[in-house]
């Protein structure tokens, strides 16, 4: 050991510091705090989160509970019109629901949907793709070729035709409950695609790459070398695809139920507010469609602005 | 510290480079094979330096990939230390056998996982190979190995991307040593380093082989790192091995004109006004080699007898000018 060993980098070897001043000093948080619109954008999705969260102890009543609306309470404007009535803030519709009340378990029922139908169609797609890209030939063809298919088809229409399958299974035991369960499945089939693509293309990439051949070396079988080592390779995509598609699965959510395939009038999404006050706006009862209208437009806008930021600061050529 | 570890018998390979089948229905053509690796033996000793030279495209690297087991051969054997490579009966003794075989590959950038820490990468071996039990001891040992190779037991709490070139080449060769590997594949691991630090690494790897007998298949373009490490070198064209002999022998006295003009295009000061043989032409597409002697089309001694039949190596040639030279009339 002459010449051979360089003598030890002249360095303070400190202590690794605390990953949350690891994060602080990340570049993706020098270029959160650099974009103001991003920071509102995450403050407002935030917000929403925390208002679903908590809204049982936010609103006036649970919109969801029968015995809780009164009927002499229907059609009441919003507090600051002549013809408004505490405590009913955005105004009640014709049933005697709390407009505000009936947003906040809405938007729980929205995100709700939302997540799980991404965490979902994530877990499937990225099972398809890390399979299909590693071991290539044949299963890759089979899995490609289905998701080619799947990809001429809008999204909307894969899931309507899942919850109408699933609707005819089902008929009569169709309660609230299974009503999400379907709505969460056909949204994760309808958009496992993307993910499955992504990381298939990134896998065929990372595959190829000598730090895997150096897990082959040792021995490693196929699914730990997958799972340790190409997937955490593959992730930055995968949670730029995640956010937007959360955007989209609320949207498709909020879709189906405008459309009446969705949540029930008794236990209603954002998207069935919509179908509610849709049509009450003519008669003038305009706040039972706007309010929901808007906050749901405000969530989706924000995610995806968040998207959107997320795309740039994990891909800087993409700017 | 004496004795054959390695044994390699006729050694080939062939990839399908054909267009897809639907293609090849429509628009006419054949299927196309590459043969990247054509008939390919050699030994190695305990403890020896075997390197392997040659242009970018003659299957050095292919060959490094189907000795450690990375790659299947098309046909042929690789044997190490009496197991059999290919042999499925072996396939237990195998399993025991990759513990002491290693890789160290060309770019470091990419043979370091970017997400593990370097600690997780060194003692990835130790435990894929359960070689030492309890966290603080797995921990003792990567610092001693960090040390081995001239880093700091402290570096291995850091991300790869924190490190040069060469600091990631000694991570990689801890990560070889971290199974206590006798057998250590070296695929071309300067020459993606800087010149100045080629050396250090080269030097590590030659003391690292004196401390603990190591054994290098080493694979190489360049003649000279080649000239620094190994005691017996193999010349690769096109898939074959053209020239086998001992290091000092080769350079001193090479006899097949390809390695002739090799080692006459590495610049040299000695070599200053002495008549060189020049570079001329480039290797061959190997999906259509050459015809008899895949090195004819740029050879200045070539014959008919070159154009017609592959020669075979004999003492350590494949060349029909050296082996039989009454034939050689030069057409």
């Amino acid at each position: 050991m002459s010449d051979a060993v360089v003598p030890h980098r002249p360095q303070d070897h400190q202590p690794a510091a605390g990953w949350f001043k690891r994060a602080l000093d990340s570049d993706i948080f020098y270029s959160f705090r650099r974009s103001r619109l991003t920071m509102v954008a995450a403050a407002i999705t935030l917000l929403f989160f925390l208002l679903a969260i908590f809204a049982s102890w936010l609103a006036v009543q649970n919109p969801f509970d029968p015995a809780q609306l009164q009927l002499i309470n229907s059609r009441i404007a919003p507090l600051w019109t002549a013809d408004g009535q505490s405590p009913f803030l955005l105004g009640t519709d014709e049933q005697g629901r709390d407009v505000l009340s009936a947003i906040l378990f809405g938007l729980r029922i929205s995100l709700a949907v939302g997540l799980a139908g991404v965490i979902f169609a994530g877990a499937l797609g990225i099972a398809l793709g890390l399979v299909a890209g590693y071991f290539g030939g044949a299963v890759d063809s089979v899995i490609m070729r289905i998701a080619d298919v799947q990809l001429t088809f809008p999204a909307i229409l894969i899931a309507l035709l899942v919850n109408g399958v699933a609707k005819s299974l089902l008929g009569n035991r169709l309660d609230e409950m299974n009503t999400l369960g379907v709505l969460i499945v056909a949204i994760g089939l309808s958009f496992w695609v993307q993910y499955a693509r992504t990381v298939r293309g990134s896998v065929m990439v990372e595959k190829n790459k000598d730090y895997v051949a150096a897990a082959q070396l040792i021995g490693l079988p196929a699914p730990k070398i997958l799972l340790r080592h190409v997937l955490p390779n593959t992730m930055g995509p995968i949670l730029v695809i995640a956010t937007i598609n959360l955007a989209l699965a609320i949207i498709t959510e909020a879709t189906l139920s405008f459309l009446g395939a969705g949540m029930p009038d008794t236990m209603p999404s954002l998207g069935t507010l919509i179908r509610i006050g849709n049509n009450y706006l003519f008669a003038g009862e305009w706040w039972i469609v706007a309010f929901p209208g808007i906050a749901l437009a405000g969530l989706i806008l924000s995610i995806n602005l968040l998207g959107d930021w997320l795309r740039d600061a994990l891909n800087p050529k993409l700017r | 510290m004496s004795g054959t570890l390695i044994e390699v018998r006729n050694l080939r390979r062939v990839f399908d480079v054909s267009k897809p089948w639907l293609n090849r229905v429509i628009e006419g053509g054949h299927p196309e094979f590459l043969k990247a690796v054509d008939g390919v033996s050699f030994d190695i000793k305990r403890g020896e330096t075997f390197a392997l030279v040659g242009e970018s495209g003659s299957g050095k690297t292919t060959v490094a990939r189907m000795v450690v087991g990375l790659l299947p051969p098309s046909s042929g054997e690789v044997v190490i230390d009496g197991v059999s490579m290919t042999d499925p009966r072996q396939g237990q003794a195998r399993r025991r056998l990759r513990r002491r075989i290693q890789m160290v590959f060309q770019d470091p950038y990419a043979s370091l996982n970017p997400r593990y820490r370097v600690a997780a990468i060194v003692a990835e071996p130790i435990r894929a190979f359960d070689l030492i039990q309890g966290e603080r001891d797995i921990k003792a040992r990567v610092g001693e190995l960090l040390s081995l190779v001239g880093l700091h037991p402290d570096d291995g709490q850091k991300f790869p991307h924190e490190f040069s070139g060469g600091q990631r080449q000694r991570i990689a060769i801890a990560r070889a040593l971290a199974s206590e590997a006798e057998f250590i594949v070296c695929d071309e691991p300067t020459s993606a380093l800087d010149v100045s630090v080629q050396a250090q690494i080269l030097n590590l790897m030659r003391d690292l082989q004196d401390k603990f007998g190591l054994t290098y298949l080493f694979i190489s373009h360049n003649l000279a790192v080649v000239r620094h490490m190994a005691s017996r070198i193999g010349v690769m064209y096109l898939g074959r091995i053209v020239e086998i002999a001992e290091g000092r022998k080769l350079f001193e006295n090479p006899r097949m004109p390809y390695t002739r003009m090799l080692l006459g295009a590495v610049p040299d000061l000695a070599m200053s006004g002495r008549q060189r043989i020049p570079v001329k032409g480039e290797i061959p597409n190997p999906i259509d080699p050459p015809r008899g002697c895949s090195f004819n089309p740029r050879c200045p001694l070539a014959f008919d007898l070159c154009r017609e039949k592959t020669p075979e190596l004999i003492d350590g040639v494949a060349c029909h000018a050296v082996n039989s030279p009454a034939a050689a009339v030069p057409a």
